[in-house]
């Protein structure tokens, strides 16, 4: 069966209610219903992931009302008072079933929030039957002046030729201009500041290859510094873990990138700020630590047996607690003077062009410093990884890992200048090297808190061993995916450095 | 997915108005809901208002697919959309009889529709032809009104036969006592032979004036008096339906 056809339009300014109705009176006969004045809301995570994936989420009252870009209904759900934050809290329906994959760990933020007015015109035929629906609304956000009016036109089945004579005669009033529910959300996010995808956790600087080494990183050391900043609020909030884990993201790069580009600033400063982001790090470290495992609260759950659950729900209510004691601390130190006097300075040391800033290697085209760079860090793995067999020590594979970072980084920030199909191919093998390494890196982290938490039980009470057996139970899972994860590393480092991979590299880069 | 067939061979015993309200029941607690008005009066169109296409008629229908969907039409109320009757349906017996797998064919009809509808209601005529042999068939569940007379029982007794004859499946048959007058000795106990008999619903629907004002307000008396004895009687009798289609699913 065709879907029925809905259009809306924006009103014109100087067309207000009263008039269109008068309007349309001339021509239809129509009953109003009784008008209706309701706040909506809108809401989308911190990235905007339901608008990425073409979705639009409001609230009115206790309704929310999930619709795609183009107006058409997707799902609705009569909720409860509760407002709901992640996609865990809303009850089971087919709504959270939806939401689950889009939102994952994200929560939802409010982007806004409006009065909206409605008024209802059935169109009716000579049999006073309603043919076509008119809705006509009036959406005011809070905290701004600027108003929306928006006129609706719905078919009803069977009586298409209707929306054809209505749709006529508001041509005939000079409306014309369509719109759709995305509108209005650009309208409302506006009002608040925000536009749809003005955050992505991806990184994306364009660079120039004719650009001076120090314009370059001076881009890119901005980018990251915006970053930090968009992620604050939300740390300090508490909203989810994305916004701590984005932070941090940018701090390493930013690490990174200066050790990198080692010589394009003056050594005083590159000295000091990498120790200064390093401060930054770890003052965010160990929420970010908890974090980790408490993102992993269920797939534990679900590796025990029902038996020793109990157990693991102690330590995690355990874990939370320590978490937040550590949210409360980081909080206070990223409220205290040395922190935010890291970023304002950085800040001012990247909006100036005093010579006192440079190092010897401003100069440098970009393209020219970038290969250097890249050759090095892609020869460091090489040469260290060809090092590793069975026997090699734990510790070799970690210091790996890192210097796959580097390169990883170093690919990245450089990407714009190379052939962009090709360079994503290699960053591709990179990653499935960077995800066996991060694996195991995962797994030992991880072993380790359990070893921990382990050595500080008293023993004597029923907890306490329920507890142990849990960690018992978990710890043999992750030795044994260990081990796994351990003997697939040469098979995934010999599919890194293969021949064709190396020509791929050569290609690239020279 | 259910068809629901309202039914009887005799007429004036509350069809329609059992038709229009639960219909209109079933679209307000959210399914997707199609009337088929399968009475050449077109009562059931007449309350939502909704004339028969100038085009449409009993050969359209037997044709089915795209010339029916073109022919449904939506009512003021969500979720509720009729397939208007036209006066050829008069005529849908011998039509019928021409079609092949004569008994089969508004099986067939309905088919597509199935796809589009969770819950579809067929308004039917009274008489026992081979039209009423099809919905039969159709149908997952076969809800008659029952006047409780002795004149009922009769008719209700030549139905059964028909059944046993035809080799439907006698399990389809829900009976519901419809324009029930209190007052009438026969009523209460024709209604005590049968209650708590299987297949016979609890919830009688009353003879009252607000069902009769449907015709003059041309909407379901859920509308016109949503609070009305009726409109409450005609809400107990859905969620005793609702229960059924859930079992047979």
């Amino acid at each position: 069966m065709q879907p029925l056809h809905h259009i809306a339009w924006h009103l014109p300014e100087n067309l207000d209610f009263q008039n269109l109705q008068l309007s349309l009176a001339d021509r239809f006969a129509f009953k109003r219903e009784t008008e209706n004045k309701k706040v909506c809301r809108w809401y989308d995570t911190f990235d905007w992931r339901l608008f990425q994936s073409n979705h639009i989420l409001t609230r009115e009252g206790q309704d929310w009302i999930l619709q795609d870009l183009a107006g058409r209904r997707v799902d609705k759900l009569r909720g409860g008072r509760k407002i709901y934050r992640f996609s865990r809290d809303f009850p089971q329906s087919s709504l959270r079933d939806t939401l689950t994959p889009i939102l994952s760990v994200r929560a939802l933020i409010e982007l806004g929030s409006a009065d909206i007015y409605t008024q209802r015109l059935n169109i009716l035929n000579g049999d006073k039957k309603t043919v076509a629906q008119v809705e006509l609304k009036k959406i005011t956000p809070k905290h701004n002046d600027r108003q929306l009016a928006t006129i609706r036109l719905q078919e009803v089945r069977g009586y298409a030729n209707w929306l054809k004579k209505i749709k006529k005669h508001l041509l005939a009033l000079n409306i014309s201009e369509q719109t759709t529910p995305s509108d209005i959300l650009l309208f409302i996010a506006e009002s608040s500041g925000r536009t749809p995808l003005d955050y992505s956790s991806k990184y994306d600087v364009p660079l120039d290859p004719e650009m001076t080494s120090r314009d370059a990183a001076v881009r890119i050391y901005r980018f990251l510094l915006a970053a930090i900043r968009k992620n604050e609020q939300g740390v300090l909030d508490d909203i989810d873990s994305e916004f701590l884990h984005d932070l941090r993201v940018a701090v390493r790069r930013t690490r990174s990138a200066i050790t990198l580009l080692r010589g394009v600033l003056s050594p005083e400063i590159e000295g000091r700020f990498k120790e200064e982001f390093k401060y930054i790090g770890a003052i965010t470290g160990s929420v970010r630590d908890l974090d980790v495992y408490l993102l992993n609260r269920d797939s534990y759950g679900k590796k025990l047996p029902e038996r020793l659950r109990s157990g693991l729900d102690i330590f995690f209510d355990d874990l939370a607690e320590r978490r937040r004691r550590e949210q409360r601390k980081m909080v206070r130190t990223m409220r205290g003077p040395r922190y935010q006097r890291i970023l304002d300075e950085w800040e001012s040391i990247l909006s100036s062009d005093a010579e006192t800033v440079a190092g010897e290697k401003e100069t440098i085209p970009i393209s020219e410093l970038a290969g250097k760079i890249i050759h090095k860090r892609f020869r460091k793995v090489l040469r260290d990884g060809k090092k590793i067999h069975a026997d090699t020590q734990d510790e070799e594979l970690h210091r790996l890992r890192i210097e796959c970072k580097k390169l990883r980084y170093s690919l990245e920030f450089f990407s714009s200048l190379y052939d962009p199909k090709r360079i994503q191919q290699f960053i591709r093998q990179l990653k499935m090297l960077q995800d066996n390494l991060g694996d195991f890196n995962d797994l030992s982290v991880q072993q380790h808190m359990l070893a921990d938490l382990l050595s500080h039980i008293r023993p004597g009470t029923v907890k306490a061993r329920e507890l142990a057996a849990a960690i018992g139970g978990l710890m043999t899972g992750l030795f044994l995916r260990h081990q796994d994860v351990r003997t697939r590393f040469e098979k995934t480092f010999a599919h890194f450095s293969r021949e064709k991979n190396l020509a791929l590299y050569h290609a690239l880069f020279g | 997915m259910a068809v629901i067939a309202v039914y009887n061979i005799k007429g004036g015993v509350g069809k329609t108005a059992t038709s229009v309200n639960l219909a209109y029941l079933s679209a307000d607690s959210g399914n997707k809901t199609l009337l088929c008005d399968m009475d050449p009066q077109g009562s059931a169109s007449y309350y939502f208002r909704i004339k028969a296409p100038k085009k449409f008629n009993a050969d359209k229908l037997l044709k089915g697919g795209k010339a029916v969907l073109k022919n449904i039409r939506g009512t003021d109320y969500p979720n509720l959309d009729l397939l208007p009757a036209d006066f050829t349906y008069r005529n849908l017996d011998l039509a019928l009889d021409d079609c092949k797998k004569s008994t089969k064919r508004i099986s067939t009809i309905l088919k597509p529709l199935v796809k589009e509808y969770d819950t579809i209601f067929l308004d039917c005529p009274p008489n026992i032809t081979l039209l009423s042999e099809n919905i039969f068939k159709a149908a997952d569940i076969l809800l008659i009104p029952f006047i409780p007379t002795t004149l009922s029982l009769l008719s209700f007794q030549q139905l059964l036969n028909f059944f046993k004859k035809t080799g439907i499946d006698r399990k389809k048959l829900y009976v519901f006592f419809s324009m029930v007058e209190k007052r009438k000795r026969m009523h209460l106990d024709m209604m005590a032979r049968f209650q708590g008999r299987k297949r016979v619903l609890k919830q009688p629907v009353p003879f009252l004036a607000d069902v009769e004002k449907m015709g003059i307000f041309r909407k379901p008396v859920l509308e016109i008096a949503p609070n009305s004895p009726a409109a409450r009687s005609y809400r107990l009798l859905w969620r005793e339906v609702e229960k059924i289609v859930a079992q047979k699913q």
